[in-house]
């Protein structure tokens, strides 16, 4: 049950193994397991009805060895320590897999965003950045929009901290709205890294993508760009989409814009025309050539792995593989493209927006692209490489090059 | 007054001044000659009242001038005397704007009491009760009224006569209606030329309505009078619908509601045939004509407005007819029109729905008699649409408090964008805005495609050129339509997240906007407002209120207003605790009412996975129709209903299409929502469907099975013995779909428990024999 599921402990494993297989000293290994810097803060927030509520929230610093820290911040009422500290391992792993200097963080406060007005939302943003002021920064550590966060909060956040500090900064918080210096080409990042590493996936696995088709399981802003760009992108074809109300599916195709159009204006997929429903299970066991899970966790699971007939799955979503699934189709022979590389598309744009602001040169949304293909395309094959030369497969290829570059960094920083 | 002695002054001191003041004053009283007396009376009372001279010192005072002129003190010589004196002293103590507002106050008491005398005879007719209060409405208004407890008598009978007899209406309106609303209203009033009848509940409920929040006497709000509007509204009497039945002698149809339930349904399409092939009388088609030509070619809505209807605590919802029309083009043509419109009206009063809904609650021996309100439909024409910009129903009452952060007692709103069917209706997968007043910017929502999905998709307006109502996907409608106030409506999508525009004149992405009022409810003062007329309006009807309402150009037009049953929503439940897991039929962590239904003998089950698989139109409806017969079987039985969300949609793909009279002997009207079906209970708090539940003690909750918090017993409800075959053979062969199980005889003699908490937001069902508790 959910009570017994720590992600921190899960976090910590999958370093334990990547140690392991890199042969890390005992130091370095312990040095990797822990955050380098945990913040808690409380924060009183004036509420529109007079009164003041106090709220918790946490900032964790993972390891900044390789840049500064970089990571959003969730405003969940459910939100645990043990949470925000392994999404911030997470992210240290994301960036470096990337290879972009920055390390890993995470933000979290505990409250419940819908029960907050738009003033009170305000308040409580203003009110984490003073409390978190001097150890954020563009040379210390950079948040983002997260879960329950949005480009407007990011706004309150870095007008904040430019008024603490009484001059411009707009780098110190990615994710704002362009006009207040957001990078172009972030709505679509996270799709577009997943498409570019799909492309260079099937050509080094010699999998067509010409003609063939594809299937979207969470019809949100991933999927939906997931469904466009591998039209126009990859050229495949879209046979089945599903999202929390159910899924269609036609075997000569659907056009993703259009099944874009339908969902924005009936707010599901089900009664597209020309489609047939369908269910996700039966989603799954499509015979395609590139499935994207782009909504739920554990969506593959050991009771229907076996079913899966793709090439390619490109983890748009988070954790969408339980571990023994991921055994399952590593035995299928199926090319799995893990979460946290074929989903650093965003954290890659957002890096972008940090690197826009601090030249005050903004980049047309072509370079955006070609700097997001040319970041995610050395990424895989540099995951391919050492999937190939060690034999394993690319999810945990892509832990060992994540974790090697953080050990050696902090190796030649002198600390382990 | 006797302890005056000493005037303030004497006619010794009376000077030429005086005199002149007199004579203007006298000239003016003899503008009305056979009032003199009543008008000097009035002027001597209030000089007595004011403490500036009593009636004794002036008699006293002509006395001594009769003498001192040695004339003799007859009467008649000291009456014109003391008339002078009067006069005199009148003259210098009040100013000219004083001496008018008395002279008028005396006028309107001597129209009042003819206006008292024919509404007290009682053989009084209708024509010189109207002459008599059109005489008194004559009068101007000035600045000193009849006191409203002089009043109260002749507003009483005349509210009775003409708007409503019902004392719990009447015990209300007495305070807030005029005589001169009443004189208003009745210039409003069409009456029919032989029957005369009266204007019915929804009718007097929004002129009541009106009235409390802008009455003629009394403090005014400011805002609300820069705010808020009435439609245009006429009311054609009872007396219509009465007299076309009689000159078509279908007096027999009268008798309906007293035939057997299947009768009454087997019956209905013919009565439905016939009232379509009768005809008014040609004087009353005459005056429809008239009234067509006098409005002009503006849309209407043509609301039911029965006597029975919007009665205190039986709200009728949506159980008669209201029928837009379009009236537009040739007068025949709108009037063919109308007459549709109220035919189809008139026939809901036999409609199987509105007949049962009677005999649940005890009202069929009632004379029930059908009037309608024709009201011009709030809105502004764009192209060949015509629609408000907002529209929607408001409650005093906020039951849909789904965090504890908001204030109950302050009330929601269910709002569309366009006409406000979309709002009171269950309608498919479409979500109006639900606004909290306590907090109107807060919504369960958080995130664009969350949002999105719970957002207004569709928009019903007045199709002119179809001449019918017409639903509009919104992207479609704002594209096609440059609504000058979109900005207030909608959020649009950047960046993947939904805010709402920022400037008034923003260039808004149609096709990325979704419909949120966040501009609306944060930018104008509708929130507020909404709250203050549903607290006003609740105080002063003493139960909790429901308002329909629009919002266009600015203003907030109240289109309807209807007290609630006083309230039947318990607060306080306790759950029971230690309940034995094996005992546990289901558990819901969604309740936001509170309830006990204890002792449940039978469940009914339609299981919403067999129902998904039904694929054809045919199959689904035919459910409706199993429903509805399980309801008639187990009518006696105390009983609860489980299926697929949503029961009682239009939309099949979404759940069971039935209406209150196929549910309506159900206890819990439960929603068993399977994630893998992509079903979703909403929040349905405020349709026309969910009033009825509350009306009739019928409890709704939504279960979620695949939340892992929650236990649902799947397993009881398909492997427990169905006895649907044995209470009626020809529903034998349904399998799983539908399934009725006696819980006793499968849970060793236990019923089922059901309690529910708003407060706690949880709710269980369990076994337990009879009395047994579990603390």
């Amino acid at each position: 049950m959910s009570e017994q599921f720590n992600p921190f402990a899960i976090a910590q494993l999958q370093i334990d193994q990547a140690a392991q297989k890199l042969g890390l000293d005992q130091a370095t290994h312990e040095l990797l397991r822990w955050p380098m810097r945990e913040i808690k803060v409380v924060l009183p927030v004036r509420m529109d009805d007079g009164s003041t509520r106090i709220f918790h929230a946490f900032r964790i610093q993972y390891n900044t060895a390789r840049g500064p820290a970089k990571g959003g911040i969730r405003w969940h009422p459910q939100e645990t320590i043990d949470t925000v500290r392994a999404l911030a391992a997470w992210m240290t792993w994301k960036t470096s897999v990337v290879d972009i200097p920055l390390g890993g963080g995470k933000g979290g406060v505990i409250c419940n965003p819908k029960e907050l007005s738009e003033g009170e939302k305000e308040r409580l943003a203003r009110a984490y950045i003073r409390a978190l002021a001097p150890s954020l920064g563009v040379t210390r550590d950079v948040p983002a929009p997260d879960v329950y966060t949005t480009p407007q909060i990011m706004a309150w956040m870095m007008d904040e901290y430019e008024t603490i500090l009484g001059e411009n900064h707009p780098g110190v918080i990615t994710g704002k709205p362009i006009v207040l210096g957001g990078s172009k080409g972030r709505n679509d990042a996270t799709a577009r890294g997943g498409i570019y590493v799909t492309r260079e996936a099937a050509a080094t696995y010699a999998i067509s993508l010409a003609g063939g088709t594809m299937a979207v399981q969470g019809f949100g802003n991933a999927g939906q760009y997931a469904a466009i760009l591998g039209e126009q992108i990859l050229g495949l074809k879209l046979v089945a989409a599903s999202d929390s109300r159910g899924g269609v599916y036609n075997p000569n195709g659907i056009s993703a814009a259009a099944l874009v159009d339908y969902k924005q204006k009936s707010g599901a997929l089900k009664g597209f025309p020309d489609a047939t429903e369908i269910d996700n299970d039966e989603l799954l066991g499509l015979e395609i050539t590139v499935l994207f899970p782009a909504a739920l966790e554990n969506l593959i699971r050991q009771d229907n792995a076996a079913n899966l007939k793709c090439k390619i799955c490109c983890e748009l979503a988070n954790g969408p593989t339980t571990p023994e699934a991921d055994r399952i189709l590593d035995e299928k022979g199926i090319v799995v493209l893990p979460d946290f590389l074929a989903n650093a598309g965003g954290v890659t744009v957002s890096y972008f927006e940090q690197v826009q602001n601090a030249y005050n040169l903004y980049w047309e949304i072509q370079e955006v692209h070609w700097r997001l293909d040319k970041k995610m395309t050395r990424a895989f094959h540099e995951v391919y490489e050492m999937s190939r030369s060690r034999g394993i497969h690319l999810r945990e290829a892509a832990y060992l090059v994540a974790i090697a570059r953080v050990a050696e960094a902090c190796k030649l920083r002198g600390w382990v | 007054m006797d302890q005056i002695v000493k005037p303030y002054f004497t006619s010794a001191d009376v000077c030429a001044r005086d005199l002149i003041l007199a004579y203007r004053l006298y000239h003016e009283m003899l503008r009305y000659p056979n009032i003199l007396g009543e008008i000097r009376e009035l002027f001597l009372d209030t000089l007595c009242e004011r403490g500036i001279v009593c009636a004794e010192s002036i008699r006293r005072d002509a006395l001594d001038q009769l003498e001192a002129l040695r004339e003799p003190s007859d009467e008649e010589s000291l009456k014109s005397f003391m008339d002078a004196l009067i006069d005199i002293y009148f003259a210098k103590h009040f100013n000219w704007e004083e001496i008018g507002a008395y002279i008028n106050l005396a006028r309107k008491r001597d129209a009042f009491n003819s206006l008292n005398r024919v509404l007290s005879a009682e053989e009084g007719g209708w024509q010189e009760v109207r002459n008599a209060l059109r005489d008194f409405c004559a009068i101007p208004e000035g600045s000193i009224h009849i006191s409203p407890g002089e009043s109260m008598g002749a507003r009483v009978s005349l509210i009775s006569r003409f708007i409503s007899d019902q004392l719990p209406f009447i015990g209300i309106a007495k305070h807030y209606i005029s005589l001169r609303d009443m004189n208003d209203l009745m210039e409003k009033i069409l009456w029919d030329p032989r029957r005369r009848g009266s204007i019915g509940g929804k009718a007097a409920g929004m002129f009541l309505a009106y009235k409390i929040i802008l009455p003629r006497f009394g403090p005014r709000d400011p805002e609300f009078e820069q705010y808020v509007r009435i439609p245009e509204s006429h009311y054609f009497s009872s007396g219509f619908l009465t007299d076309f039945l009689d000159s078509n002698n279908l007096f027999a149809f009268h008798s309906q509601k007293y035939k057997s339930r299947e009768t009454i349904e087997d019956e209905f399409d013919k009565i439905q045939h016939v009232i379509e092939k009768a005809v008014f009388p040609a004087d009353v088609l005459s005056q429809f004509r008239e009234f067509l030509e006098k409005i002009g070619e503006h849309p209407l809505i043509i609301r039911s407005s029965s006597l029975l209807e919007d009665n205190f605590g039986h709200t009728f919802s949506g159980k008669y007819d209201s029928v837009f029309v379009a009236n537009q083009g040739e007068t025949e043509l709108r009037l063919n029109e109308f007459i549709q419109a109220l035919k189809q009206v008139l026939t809901s009063v036999f409609s199987p729905k509105a007949i049962l809904y009677r005999r649940d609650h005890n009202l069929l021996d009632f004379d029930e008699r059908m009037s309608v309100l024709v009201q011009k439909v709030v809105g502004r024409q764009f192209g060949k649409y015509f629609f408000p910009f907002a529209a929607g129903v408001a409650f005093s009452r906020n039951i849909y408090s789904w965090t504890p952060r908001i204030d109950k007692n302050a009330g929601m709103v269910r709002m569309v964008s366009g006409l406000g069917t979309r709002a009171v209706e269950r309608i498919g997968a479409d979500y109006p805005r639900m606004i909290a007043l306590s907090h109107p910017m807060l919504r369960p929502e958080v995130g664009a495609d969350e949002i999105r999905k719970y957002s207004q998709k569709y928009v019903d307006v007045v199709d002119l050129e179809k001449r019918n109502l017409e639903t509009i996907p919104a992207a479609d409608l704002f594209r096609e339509v440059n609504h000058p106030d979109l900005f207030y409506a909608v959020s649009v999508e950047k960046e993947g997240h939904l805010s709402p525009p920022l400037f008034r004149h923003q260039q808004i992405d149609t096709t990325s906007a979704c419909i949120t009022f966040d501009n609306l409810l944060s930018k104008t003062p509708i929130a507020g407002l909404m709250k203050r007329i549903l607290a006003k309006l609740e105080e002063a009807y003493g139960r909790p209120v429901e308002v329909e309402f629009a919002w266009e150009d600015g203003k907030l037009y109240i289109l309807q207003c209807r007290a609630l049953a006083a309230s039947k929503l318990v607060e306080g439940i306790a759950l029971p605790k230690n309940i034995p897991p094996e005992r546990i039929l289901f558990t819901c962590g969604l309740c936001l009412i509170s309830g006990v239904v204890r002792n449940i003998e039978y469940v009914a089950y339609i299981d919403p996975k067999a129902y998904m698989r039904l694929s054809t139109i045919e199959e689904r409806l035919s459910v409706g129709r199993i429903v509805r017969k399980i309801n008639r079987l187990l009518e006696d039985k105390v009983y609860a209903l489980f299926g697929p969300a949503r029961w009682g949609t239009g939309d099949l793909q979404l759940g069971v299409k039935v209406g209150y009279e196929d549910i309506n002997r159900a206890r819990i009207l439960a929603e068993v929502a399977f994630e893998a079906l992509g079903s979703t209970p909403e929040p349905s708090f405020g349709t026309h469907f969910f009033n009825d539940l509350v009306e009739a003690d019928i409890i709704p909750l939504a279960i979620y099975p695949d939340d892992p918090e929650s236990i649902f017993r799947e397993d009881f409800f398909l492997a427990s013995p169905s006895v649907l075959s044995s209470l009626s053979p020809d529903l034998d062969d349904l399998g799983a779909l539908a399934r009725v199980i006696h819980v006793p005889s499968c849970q060793q003699g236990r019923l089922l428990q059901v309690y529910l908490s708003g407060e706690e937001h949880k709710g269980v069902g369990f076994f337990a024999v009879k009395g047994e508790e579990f603390l």
